[in-house]
């Protein structure tokens, strides 16, 4: 179990936090697992999301660290302008999303990246949050529009941004 | 990720550690050192999941079926009487559920209404603050998973200065307030069909503690939650509504709290359990009519000051109203009785 699913516990926390802190992450994950390995469910890569995301969440709440996804995109992609000529449309594109994803509440992003960027499905994903998968089905629905009200507000937004500096 | 969602795939795109780059499989000298890290560098036990044992099961039928029998003698002797204890209450009301008449199953969907209030924290600005949001949701969903949501979100509610103030100095972001209402195809939303779910004691309860064994709450907290989740289902049988009221019974440390209104103001009666977040103890509380054994509200109560919200003990954190449930024939059906 420990091997089949070590890098994607710490690719989990990759996507949200810094590499140093990633690794804690997940060491405390296991650290959990082991102390309950009689709990985890017979597909333990779920329940080992949840364990991390509480993990993180815990370490925010006690001010040991700050670098969410949020900073950790601020910084990254600093305000990325829609009007600069780009070399890559689909890194263009990527920005974007981020940016969009960025917009969200943690627990919006979280469900939206568990799909997107962990690859489960519903039901999986619904077991890491430890929600029933029709409120999983809701919440999904609901950051899905919101991120697609993001996407749009952004990009009319550098749409203006290109019309005033035509006009002058 | 359903196949053909380009919202999903351009998001998908954005990430920035992609599945590419993962293997599968960790190093062997990382997983080596953190397996023995968590050994203490002795003998490496099998961290695969354990299986149920026949010999535990074996203890936890023989406990039920002692705690069945002595439960009957104990209603039987006090049939008549008011409750001495939560256990007592709630094995009186599973009685009760037990005699119900069995519930509607014809009808292409399950439809739910439940008056809400939600807190939601927020860290934008910088320090965390939270406000509680009014919801009245009605759901319709079908076997196949098609439905519909209909949602009113009503103004926001702060429960403290210090909150308001901390969202003013972030920029008073709007809440999402409103109606939404919107229809979803097949195989969008989940099914849930209670009539699969066991309605003997020691299975029901297996069944309920693995499925909420990841909540973000102790676990009897959640078995307490996730069984009145179930009983605010009205298509769910008597014998299985009567299983989750014995369960409820089971739970260690449940307390009677007693006569009560829920949030819409209705009356009933309430047990709770108690466990803390960070320092501070909160109440999660099961209202429901010990006459006909229907699930009113569940509730969240805060009992001290916290760091981590910005109000007074007593204040009800979160709760929600089940207004009616049932089957029905089309989305456009609503407005079914309890």
């Amino acid at each position: 179990m420990f091997r089949a699913t070590y890098e994607r516990v710490l690719a989990y926390a990759l996507r949200r936090t810094g590499a140093a802190e990633a690794e804690d992450v997940v060491a405390e994950t296991y650290a959990t697992a082991w102390r309950r390995y009689d709990v985890i469910p017979s597909d333990p890569l779920p329940w080992l999301y949840g364990v991390a995301r509480r993990t993180l969440a815990n370490s925010r709440r006690s001010g040991r660290r700050r670098t969410q996804l949020t900073s950790r995109l601020a910084s990254e992609y600093d305000r990325p302008s829609m009007t600069e000529s780009d070399p890559s449309e689909r890194l263009q594109d990527a920005l974007l999303m981020r940016t969009a994803l960025n917009s969200l509440t943690e627990s919006e992003r979280e469900v939206l990246m568990l799909i997107a960027w962990e690859g489960l499905d519903n039901a999986h994903a619904s077991a890491a949050l430890g929600v029933t998968p029709q409120t999983f089905a809701v919440r999904l629905h609901r950051a899905r529009r919101k991120l697609e009200d993001e996407i749009s507000r952004i990009t009319e937004s550098a749409a203006s941004d290109d019309a005033s500096k035509e006009d002058r | 990720m359903s196949e053909h969602d380009p919202l999903m795939e351009r998001l998908a795109e954005a990430n920035p550690v992609p599945p590419s780059d993962v293997h599968g499989e960790g190093s062997s000298a990382t997983v080596d050192r953190l397996l023995a890290d968590l050994t203490g560098g002795g003998a490496r036990p099998s961290l695969e999941p354990r299986r149920s044992r026949p010999w535990k099961r074996s203890i936890v039928v023989a406990t039920a079926l002692v705690v069945v029998i002595v439960s009957i003698t104990f209603v039987l002797q006090r049939a008549g009487d008011a409750p001495a204890s939560a256990s007592e209450l709630l094995r009186r009301t599973a009685e009760v559920a037990a005699n119900r008449r069995a519930p509607r199953i014809e009808g292409a969907y399950i439809y739910t209404m439940t008056k809400g209030e939600q807190l939601r924290t927020s860290n934008q600005g910088g320090d965390n603050w939270s406000v509680v949001l009014p919801v009245v949701e009605e759901m319709w969903v079908a076997e196949n998973g098609s439905g519909r949501l209909r949602s009113v979100v009503g103004e926001p509610r702060f429960l403290g200065p210090r909150d308001r103030a901390r969202w003013e100095a972030a920029g008073s972001p709007e809440f999402a307030a409103g109606v939404s209402d919107h229809t979803f195809p097949e195989g969008t939303l989940a099914y849930e069909n209670a009539n699969s779910l066991p309605a003997t004691l020691p299975e029901l309860e297996g069944e309920v503690r693995e499925e909420v064994a990841s909540r973000d709450v102790p676990i009897d907290i959640a078995v307490f939650q996730r069984v009145g989740e179930l009983l605010s289902r009205s298509d769910a049988p008597p014998s299985l509504r009567a299983a989750l009221y014995r369960l409820a019974a089971r739970l260690p440390g449940v307390s009677l709290i007693g006569d009560t209104t829920d949030a819409s103001g209705r009356a009933g009666v309430a047990v709770g359990l108690t466990y803390k977040v960070s320092g501070a103890r909160v109440r999660v509380l099961m209202i429901f009519d010990e006459e006909t054994s229907a699930l009113l509200s569940q509730e969240r109560i805060l009992l001290d000051r916290a760091p981590w919200v910005d109000a007074e003990p007593g204040t009800r954190l979160a709760s929600v109203t089940y207004l009616a449930s049932g089957r029905v024939d089309s989305v456009h059906d609503d407005h079914l009785a309890l």
